[in-house]
């Protein structure tokens, strides 16, 4: 495997920051030999994973934390994960988002699993299907 | 007998051309957007997408709050010249029963 089929990014929790996250991840798939990859799918489904992040998991905390943002292409698919070390996803009657971000990430995805991060906080973890490289 | 008076009716619009990405990190700024073309009181808030190259559910929530109150006082929110992304994220969601989208 080589270093660009993977991807790692760790930025502080901050809702400025999502920009970031999809430049990376279109630079990512840019300069991989994927042929006609689901970008617009892809960054939907990321952005709304931060997003997750950015709203609940450090929530009450005097400092945001990190969103840790892995993508790695193997055969035929590409997995992503998003992970925080937060206080999971509770839902807050204050929430800004429209409570859609987990519904429309599960619409975009192949494979979709949420599962606690080692130690404290989340880790969605979204497979994509990708056509045969070019 | 019935009769059939035919008349022609223009409505004034507000118009908001929006350029870049939305996501919750400017939904705030979008909501203020939005409150603001609502406080002109137009019978319609046109939101010129043409130059909205994504759109994520927070910003989408946004949207949709701001046609339910336009709604509720007899006006309406149009979506107009969304790009793939916008009508992406509009279909997934069904968003087009509350928001008028125009091709």
């Amino acid at each position: 495997m080589s270093d660009s089929d993977r991807l790692s990014v760790t930025l502080p929790s901050a809702p400025g920051n999502l920009p970031l996250v999809r430049h990376a991840i279109r630079g990512f798939l840019d300069a991989s030999d994927v042929a006609d990859p689901p970008a617009g799918e892809v960054l939907l489904a990321v952005t709304e994973a931060c997003a997750n992040v950015v709203q609940h998991a450090y929530l009450g905390d005097p400092e945001p934390g990190a969103i840790e943002l892995e993508a790695e292409l193997s055969g035929n698919q590409l997995v992503i994960s998003v992970r925080d070390h937060g206080h999971g996803f509770a839902p807050r009657l204050d929430s800004p988002g429209a409570g859609l971000g987990l519904p429309v990430i599960a619409s975009l995805t192949d494979r979709l699993e949420i599962r606690p991060t080692p130690g404290s906080g989340t880790e969605i973890m979204m497979a994509f299907a990708l056509n045969e490289a070019a | 007998m019935p009769t059939f008076d035919r008349s022609t009716v223009e409505e004034r619009a507000t118009v908001v051309v929006i350029k870049g990405e939305l996501d919750i990190g400017s939904a705030d700024a979008l909501r203020s957007a939005l409150d603001a073309a609502a406080a002109e009181g137009t019978a319609v808030v046109r939101l010129e997408a043409a130059g909205v190259h994504f759109l994520d559910s927070s910003a989408l929530g946004v949207i949709l709050a701001a046609g339910q109150r336009l709604a509720e006082r007899g006006s309406r929110l149009e979506l107009a010249n969304a790009t793939p992304a916008v009508r992406r994220i509009l279909e997934m969601t069904l968003i087009t029963r509350t928001v008028h989208v125009i091709p």
